[in-house]
């Protein structure tokens, strides 16, 4: 190792050199080698290559450099630290390689790597991190799923509470509907056995009204959240049947915007309109026939437009001071039940004009 | 052969029924009986042979209206009407799918009542 061409660069090179057999025994070594253990020259000649290891470098050596050096005498880049005799282990990369020709003779070098350790302790200190942020991420992903799993949970629940409220409220309105063809029927029995045509104009009256209330709850079975409806389909359905009771010169218009209302709204709206249409029907028209009309518009400024207008012989001269019908009496009720305030004028007939506070329905 | 003026009338509520009857047979038909139960009902038209029922949709015992019905449809060939409190979309389809004549929802009035029955009677005469 020391003869050669160039003994002066073999020593003067930053790096470690050596030529050992194949147990790794050393034979010869630079200046280089001798200043990286602190040990003189012929206490590096004659020992085993593992004996200038750290005791935790001797563990890395036998794992990661023994089993190349047995099968190919060779090693690269083996990071190992060096016991030097100062007591400071020096950080050194190992590559050997064989001679081309003498198998048996290897030549090995050591770079001082001082960088080395503190790349290595990043890397593991970046590693352990990265572990971390996955175990991390995995626990909020298993928090996710658990959250995931609740809330699905939960909306099952809600969604068979709903599912069974629904169902409740079908019942009741089915047994309220049937309950009220109950009542109707029993009504017009009874009418049927009255002679007087007084009686029997009352007991139909009555009826109208509950046919009403019957049509609000059969809008509500129809609902997708059995609560709301809209009034133009229930409006159209009750004059229609308003109209199948009229003589066959009077006809009946609707006419109503799409709007959404709820049973306290509508009770008493169809009441009152029943009432008006009713009113119109039996004093209107004393001969012949005409048209009542029915409108209902907003809510503009928070307000409902009622009208019902008829084109008859409008209202008696005495209608002020006689006494005060159970049907008018009704219709002021329901006005203040509503919160409005209700107006009759004069047309062509009688002309009925309520405004109403809009029903105020999510 | 049915008979061209015998109505059934199935419903569980006894005032219903009349109240049934009295708009039936002021048409001037036959109520040729009342059933409570669909089983009831399939025997009395069996028996009786109507032109039409009036049926109701929920009915004492296991099955409803429309079993009924299918069955006096196949058995009996005569037109169904029914008469319903319900509107829940599974029952609607059923009626849909058991070739209903008429449907009409509780509470009926009489004009309801009357205007589909003369209606089927008259399909029935240009019919024949």
């Amino acid at each position: 190792m020391n003869g050669g061409g160039a003994p002066a660069l073999v020593d003067a090179v930053p790096v470690a050199l050596f030529e050992a057999d194949p147990d790794m025994v050393i034979g010869a070594a630079n200046a280089r080698m001798a200043e990286m253990l602190g040990l003189p020259m012929e206490e590096i000649v004659g020992r085993s290559f593992r004996s200038f290891l750290t005791r935790s470098s001797q563990f890395v050596y036998a794992l990661k450099a023994e089993p190349s050096l047995v099968t190919r005498r060779a090693t690269e880049e083996t990071f190992l630290e060096l016991d030097h005799r100062d007591g400071r282990p020096r950080a050194v990369l190992l590559t050997v390689r064989p001679d081309a020709d003498r198998q048996e003779r290897l030549y090995g070098a050591l770079f001082a790597a001082p960088e080395r350790r503190a790349y290595e302790l990043e890397l593991i200190a970046a590693r352990r991190l990265a572990v971390e942020n996955l175990e991390a991420l995995e626990r909020a992903q298993g928090a996710l799923q658990d959250a995931n799993a609740e809330l699905a949970r939960l909306v099952d629940e809600r969604t068979a509470a709903l599912a069974q409220r629904d169902l409740l409220l079908r019942e009741v309105y089915h047994r309220v509907k049937n309950n009220l063809q109950v009542v109707d029927g029993l009504l017009m029995m009874h009418a049927r056995k009255i002679r007087d045509p007084a009686g029997t104009a009352a007991f139909d009256d009555v009826r109208k009204r509950v046919f009403a209330l019957g049509l609000v709850h059969h809008q509500l079975m129809g609902s997708a959240d059995l609560k709301t409806f809209d009034i133009g389909a229930f409006l159209s359905e009750l004059t229609m049947h308003l109209q199948a009771g009229a003589p066959d010169n009077v006809t009946l218009k609707i006419d109503c915007s799409p709007l959404k209302v709820d049973l306290d709204f509508a009770v008493p709206l169809g009441l009152l309109i029943t009432e008006l249409v009713t009113n119109a029907m039996k004093h209107a028209f004393p001969s012949g026939g005409g048209e009542i009309a029915v409108a209902l518009e907003g809510p503009v400024e928070g307000e409902m437009a009622l009208r019902v207008s008829d084109t008859g012989v409008g209202l008696p001269a005495a209608a002020e001071d006689a006494k005060p019908s159970l049907g008018l009496a009704i219709v002021k009720g329901l006005v203040r039940q509503l919160g409005g305030r209700i107006e009759t004028g004069e047309g062509d007939g009688v002309r009925w004009e309520a405004r109403l506070p809009a029903p105020s329905v999510a | 052969m049915l008979h061209p003026d015998r109505v059934l009338i199935v419903d569980d509520e006894f005032i219903i029924t009349e109240t049934l009857r009295i708009y039936v047979e002021d048409l001037g038909l036959e109520v040729c009986g009342t059933a409570a139960t669909a089983d009831a009902a399939v025997d009395m038209a069996l028996a009786q042979k109507p032109f039409l029922v009036l049926m109701d949709v929920r009915l004492q015992g296991e099955r409803d209206g429309v079993d009924a019905a299918l069955a006096i449809h196949e058995q009996v060939g005569a037109k169904v009407i029914f008469i319903t409190g319900s509107r829940e979309p599974a029952t609607l389809t059923r009626i849909q799918s058991d070739h209903p004549a008429g449907i009409l929802f509780k509470p009926i009035s009489e004009g309801q009542l009357v205007s589909t029955i003369q209606r089927l009677r008259a399909e029935a005469s240009e019919g024949a």
